[in-house]
């Protein structure tokens, strides 16, 4: 090599170290900052990974109330759960905070949740959704499906499954793409599980799944695309998930086209928030992790998450007693179901590729 | 008379040859620290899954048999299609423009020019999402009445995935190109007009000549496409159009996630890189394109006639209509005007979103913090990108130089969700941790990411300069007193000043709104500007997110304009001067 | 005297230089001594080596043996390289090598900093040297306005500006028209005698290099063949490789036949005789080949009948050279070429030429591969590209 190729080499390279060296300042600094949310000396920080709408406005007021510092990775569930996954061998996570229960029945499985039993008393939905080795704390729930309609252009309203299967609705109903809107999959395996039981599995969900495609059931990648389906007028019917399906209710312009109504199908799937304390912490950090989910079970914390984001993951019922949901998300369906995620968590993948192939 | 052989000799010769590649051993080591440790981790995951507890096994193939479902091989074929058509379409596309920009007198240059820094910076989204509002059924087209339905069949499929990556592809290609084309003095073409070359024969040689600057733009809009998800999953997701990256996104996106079976899925993709590489490398073979000197003339434009002139402002108008146009009317769309479109009535334009985007809190802070590190990974990247420019236009060490490219280019075809999972892995590693090196989840490996993600397409920009420049100047430099760094700052920083540029605009741009590496390693409560518009979007608040996106832009688009003003007005005039066209 | 005349030259001293660039030898044990002062030129066909040394003096290419010295003081050596910036020397590319972003001023004004001069007097010395060259009204032209003469002679005035003790040239006029090259050599010659710098000069010009030359260095396949001043090179080539390379008419085979007079030989080629020097001994009946210079040549007007000294042949083509013509002549089985006459000689017709001793050179002939005019040589050595290219020869 020439003799010259050799210093801009060691120019870019001392560059580089020294811009790492500025930002590991930076850095530092920057974590000095959440670190001294409050003066209490000791406290270590609680790390959250959160894909909740609310969870900045809760960390923040838990803070303030405790004094604990929070640090808050706040993502969408699928790159968040990636990246609990690629840090298996060494968690960085005190505290895991998603919409759905799949995750951390497997998280269970792995060993790698802290067993508590906040000690707080549920409502029977919330009772129903608590695990048996109390391996994780659900602390709200939403539901799928939700039927959103057009009452402007439709007068039919399904009250079960089976309905969508008839003549008035084909071509009209819509619904998500499991591979690529979370709560989807929920919304297939309850359908499964209402159909078939864990002992008939999957066959008679696929079965129906297949005459609501020849009903001409349509398929959008997500609750918004959905919601767009239904606004464009290209559905009349959508199955999402109840907190998008609130939130189009109550944000949407109506008009003489256009009137979102949602109305609950059958045995409806409840589809919980959770909160999992990571096993390996140490032992600081789990009691903190636990003062959250007290923290979280309670009114204050239920009120900041109700305020916290309020056209998103605020549309929740609670499951503490007690506690109204807010108006726009309505009354909880009556006819709702727990499905256990030991049994269709696994099932995840070989659904969503059944999906993609027969139904989309 | 005697040469001194002796035994000291030879061993001060050889100390004094390790102290020389101290710099070079630097650079190196980087370059393994944030590229070649990460990948080669991922990569291994795929037969060892027992390395990062991913599996039971600590060596197995299973990984890739369950990568190979039946859908696979469809869509490896797929895949390949859809990247070589766009890297093709890509450079055709972008060489036409750098042509009638840089050699013709076609009216508003510096808006054609100015528009390709735009369009680097949209969001391959929002091109979707564009389309998509304009043809869908009951969309603005049908609205309007105009017959769109053969247009739409074309665009959720196939088709449509190529034509949106091919937009996202032609910047690149513009720039490449273009500091191939500023390079390429007159003699050229007058050598071919003088034997007798028509205007084709003149652009057959042209693009002979810039074949570096082609091929690089072409490997390495090739291995973005190939890595694509997204546009695919949304134009393309009722068309039964399986490509190859889907095995890999339903693994990472169900939990427990199945690395073993991306990572597997990514040495597919590796090996679609290494396709394009070894393409790139026969059809360059050996050539010298030394061709910027002091004896470069600038060419001449050529004056076009009339017709010619309208003829090239309409068919660049044309262009931008499509690729700039149709994004900003689906920005428009989501953003400014409620319900456009739909059922609820299409009511006038509202500021609403961009007032509530400009007073959340999740744009301001978030997008301060992006444009320090957009701003530190841009010029490091630079720096880094001309070291590797340098080190592949060399007549030495051609291994090395073809494993780093390589490497480069395996960065860019592994989607960056796994991209960053490498990383993860990599540091969080306790082993890792037990050395002192305490970087994950820290600004700085964010930042590390973000270089090693942005040196592939910025040191592909400077390929083609960097490769013109004859050696004989730097040489030169230093026979008359510059010592090697100044003559680097004196002789080749002002030669390349352009190019230079465009690869931090580039870097800046693409680091401001990158997205799938800053969801996994940003550190906890310091959220990048991305993270926070994706929530949003994630969230079903299209307008909201739409609206921070194009804020998000504006503001990129500022910097980089302001970058290139204090240019204009603070550099020599001879630097101006250079490549620019009589 | 003018403040860019005669600081004085540095004294070049090369011990047993070697380069290797893989497999190939660029130089192979070089010595070579120039005085201070002195224009050295280096002379030799494509791939002899002399580009590579060029670039070891200035700093370029480092070699892998061998030691050099610059003045007295030690700049290249197995412990030691000094960087081309400290070594006090310049250098004229065969591109030119102005930058193209700096006016000819500012090229020429670059070459100064080194000097730390206030700015007002370098611009001073900047003008001057362009004034030197001829060049001072296109001072703020930018290089690609500027033809290739006038380029170089703005690299020609980059070069002296800051007086420095040694001067490289790398074919400085390989690429320019041949009515400029002869204009500019004398350039060259003229600027830096008057600058009193060493100079050392590489060409395969042999023309060019008899008419700038103190001393010529002939290099073959990376060794120095023969170091002497023109005069001795022209009249006393040490091997049939230098004496081809310095201008040859044509090659007559044959067997001596005795020693003659004033240490001539008389050598038997084919049905004649002719005289020839030899710096060899040799005995009668040894094979030698003879060398014939041009000036040896005569075509004989008269029919003298005096033998020895004489061949004869057909007339094979006709140049006209404005001042003459020149014939190639088949004498035997070979050519001679260049054999010059004021008046013509139709094709055709048998001619007879003189031979003069003094110019014909006899070496032995040692199962020697014989090497056409034609051959060239394909390796190509670093730095050689852009003239490779010029050439078409491609890697």
């Amino acid at each position: 090599m020439n003799s010259w190729n050799r210093r801009p080499a060691l120019g870019a390279a001392l560059a580089g170290a020294l811009a790492l060296g500025a930002l590991a300042g930076c850095s530092s600094s920057s974590n000095g900052n959440s670190s001294s949310v409050s003066g209490n000396s000791g406290a270590a920080t609680l790390v959250v990974y959160s894909s909740q709408g609310y969870d900045s406005a809760v960390t923040k007021a838990f803070s303030k109330a405790t004094g604990i510092p929070v640090s808050l990775d706040d993502d969408s569930t699928g790159p968040l759960l990636a990246k609990v996954g690629a840090e298996r061998n060494n968690p960085q996570w005190g505290l895991l905070w998603v919409d759905g229960d799949t995750a951390f029945a497997e998280l269970d499985k792995e060993g790698q949740l802290l067993d508590y039993n906040p000690g707080v008393a549920l409502t029977a939905a919330g009772t129903k959704l608590v695990p048996a080795d109390h391996s994780y704390s659900p602390v709200s729930t939403t539901a799928v499906p939700a039927l959103v309609y057009n009452a402007a252009r439709v007068s039919a309203v399904p009250t079960s499954w089976q309905d969508l299967l008839g003549a008035q609705y084909k071509g009209k109903v819509g619904m998500n793409d499991p591979s690529q809107s979370g709560p989807t999959f929920p919304l297939i395996a309850g359908l499964m599980n209402e159909l078939g039981g864990e002992s008939g599995g999957v066959a008679a969900g696929e079965k129906f799944l297949t005459e609501l495609k020849a009903n001409g059931l349509q398929v959008h990648p997500t609750n918004g695309d959905t919601l767009h389906a239904l606004e464009t007028g290209q559905i009349d019917y959508g199955l999402i998930q109840s907190s998008a399906a609130a939130g189009e209710v109550a944000t949407a312009k109506k008009s003489a086209n256009y009137d979102p109504k949602v109305v609950y199908l059958g045995t409806t799937t409840l589809l919980p928030g959770v909160i999992g304390i990571d096993k390996g912490a140490s032992a600081k950090v789990q009691q903190e992790a636990e003062k959250f989910v007290q923290y979280v079970l309670s009114p204050a914390g239920q009120a900041v998450m109700q305020h916290g984001d309020p056209t998103g993951d605020s549309l929740y019922w609670p499951i503490v007693p007690g506690i109204d949901p807010v108006t726009a998300i309505g009354a909880m369906p009556t006819a709702y179901q727990r499905i256990d995620p030991t049994y269709w968590g696994p099932q995840e993948t070989a659904v969503n590729t059944w999906f993609d192939q027969n139904i989309k | 008379m005697s040469t001194i052989t002796l035994p000291a000799a030879a061993r001060a010769r050889a100390a004094a040859g390790w102290l020389r590649a101290t710099p070079f051993a630097l650079f190196w080591l980087l370059i393994a620290a944030i590229l070649l440790v990460p990948i080669a981790l991922f990569l291994a995951v795929a037969v060892s899954p027992r390395l990062f507890q991913q599996g039971p096994q600590w060596f197995t193939l299973s990984s890739f048999q369950a990568a190979f479902q039946d859908q696979m091989l469809q869509g490896i074929a797929d895949t390949l299609m859809i990247g070589a058509v766009t890297a093709v379409a890509s450079a055709v596309i972008g060489f036409a423009v750098a042509w009638v920009v840089q050699r013709t007198n076609v009216f508003g240059r510096r808006l054609w020019s100015g528009s390709m820094f735009a369009l680097l910076l949209v969001p391959s989204y929002l091109i979707a999402l564009g389309w998509e509002r304009l043809l869908e059924p009951m969309g603005v087209l049908d609205l309007l009445h105009v017959p769109d339905s053969f247009a739409r069949s074309l665009l959720f499929g196939p088709v449509g995935v190529m034509a949106v990556l091919t937009v996202k592809g032609i910047p690149f290609a513009y720039l490449a190109i273009s500091a191939g084309l500023r390079g390429l003095g007159e003699e050229f073409e007058a050598a071919v007009r003088v034997h007798g070359g028509g205007r084709r024969a003149v652009t057959r040689t042209v693009a002979a000549l810039l074949a570096p600057a082609i091929w690089s733009s072409l490997a390495i809009v090739f291995a973005e496409s190939i890595s694509d998800f997204g546009v695919a999953s949304t134009l393309a997701n009722d068309a039964h159009f399986p490509v190859a990256t889907f095995e890999l996104y339903n693994a990472v996106d169900n939990f427990p996630v199945q690395f073993p079976v991306a990572a597997a899925v990514g040495w597919i993709l590796l090996a679609m890189a290494g396709l394009a590489l070894y393409a790139q490398h026969r059809a360059l073979r050996g050539r010298s394109y030394r061709v910027l000197g002091g004896r470069t003339r600038p060419a001449r434009r050529r004056e076009l006639s009339a017709s010619g002139r309208i003829g090239a402002f309409s068919g660049m108008s044309l262009l931008l209509l499509l690729c700039l146009g149709v994004p900003t009317f689906g920005a428009i769309s989501a953003s400014l005007m409620q319900g456009l479109g739909t059922l609820e009535g299409g009511s006038g334009f509202s500021l609403d979103n961009y007032r509530r985007a400009l007073t959340s809190p999740a744009l301001y802070q978030p997008l301060q913090y992006s444009a320090l590190l957009a701003t530190i990974t841009a010029t490091v990247t630079v720096l880094l990108g001309l070291v590797v420019a340098r080190l592949l236009t060399s007549k030495r060490g051609q291994t090395s130089a073809r494993m780093l490219d390589l490497l480069l280019l395996a960065a860019v075809a592994l989607p960056g969700i796994v991209f960053a999972a490498g990383y993860i892995f990599t540091y969080n590693l306790p082993q890792v941790n037990d050395l002192g090196i305490h970087l994950y989840e820290t600004t700085t490996l964010l930042t590390l990411a973000y270089i090693a993600t942005a040196l592939p397409p910025a040191s592909r920009v400077l390929f083609g300069s960097v490769g013109q420049v004859q050696e004989s100047l730097r040489e030169a430099a230093r026979v008359h007193g510059s010592t090697a760094p100044g003559s680097w700052l004196r002789v080749m920083l002002p030669l390349l000043a352009r190019p230079l540029l465009a690869a931090w605009s580039l870097t800046f741009g693409g680091t401001l709104l990158e997205l799938p590496v800053s969801q996994l390693l940003y550190p906890p409560s310091d959220p990048t500007v991305s993270v926070g518009i994706e929530n949003a979007l994630s969230k079903y608040d299209y307008s909201g997110g739409t609206a921070m996106e194009v804020l998000a832009v504006l503001a990129a688009l500022a910097v980089i304009g302001l970058v290139w003003g204090i240019f204009q007005l603070v550099a020599p005039a001879g630097w101006r001067r250079l490549g620019r066209t009589l | 005297m003018n403040s860019l005349d005669d600081r004085g030259g540095h004294r070049v001293s090369l011990v047993g230089a070697g380069k290797r660039y893989g497999a190939v030898r660029a130089l192979a044990g070089v010595d070579l001594e120039v005085a201070a002062g002195r224009f050295l030129v280096l002379l030799g066909p494509s791939g002899s080596g002399k580009t590579t040394l060029v670039r070891a003096l200035a700093g370029i290419e480092r070699l892998d043996e061998g030691e050099l010295r610059i003045g007295d003081r030690p700049v290249s050596g197995p412990r030691t390289h000094v960087p081309p910036e400290q070594r006090d020397l310049a250098m004229v590319f065969q591109d030119y090598a102005l930058w193209p972003h700096l006016t000819a001023l500012g090229n020429v004004g670059y070459a100064l900093k080194r000097r730390k001069l206030a700015s007002d007097q370098a611009k001073a010395r900047s003008i001057e040297a362009l004034e030197r060259v001829g060049l001072v009204g296109l001072a703020e032209r930018y290089p690609h306005e500027l033809s290739g003469g006038q380029q170089q002679r703005v690299a020609l005035a980059r070069a002296i500006v800051a007086q420095p003790g040694l001067l490289l040239f790398d074919e400085p006029l390989s690429n320019l028209d041949t009515d400029l090259r002869e204009r500019l050599r004398v350039e060259i010659s003229t600027l830096t005698r008057q600058s009193g710098a060493t100079a050392v000069y590489i060409t395969h010009d042999q023309s060019e290099a008899f008419a700038l030359a103190d001393v010529i260095g002939v290099l073959d396949q990376g060794r120095l063949v023969q170091l002497a001043d023109p005069e001795t090179l022209y009249h006393k080539p040490a091997t049939p490789f230098v004496a081809r390379f310095t201008g040859l008419s044509g090659e007559l085979n044959g067997t001596v036949v005795g020693p003659d007079a004033d240490e001539l030989f008389v050598i038997e080629v084919g049905q004649w005789r002719v005289k020839a020097r030899s710096g060899h001994a040799l005995k009668a009946g040894d094979a030698v080949r003879v060398l014939i210079r041009p000036s040896a040549t005569a075509l004989a007007e008269s029919d003298d009948e005096s033998t020895v000294g004489t061949v004869s042949g057909a007339v094979i083509d006709v140049a006209y050279r404005g001042r003459g013509y020149d014939h190639v002549i088949a004498c035997g089985d070979r050519h001679l070429t260049s054999v010059f006459s004021v008046r013509p000689w139709a094709r055709g017709t048998q001619a007879k030429l003189s031979l003069d001793p003094a110019g014909c050179v006899a070496f032995p002939l040692n199962g020697e591969a014989e090497i056409s005019y034609d051959k060239e040589v394909t390796t190509v050595t670093a730095g050689q590209e852009p003239a490779a290219i010029n050439r078409g020869v491609t890697e």
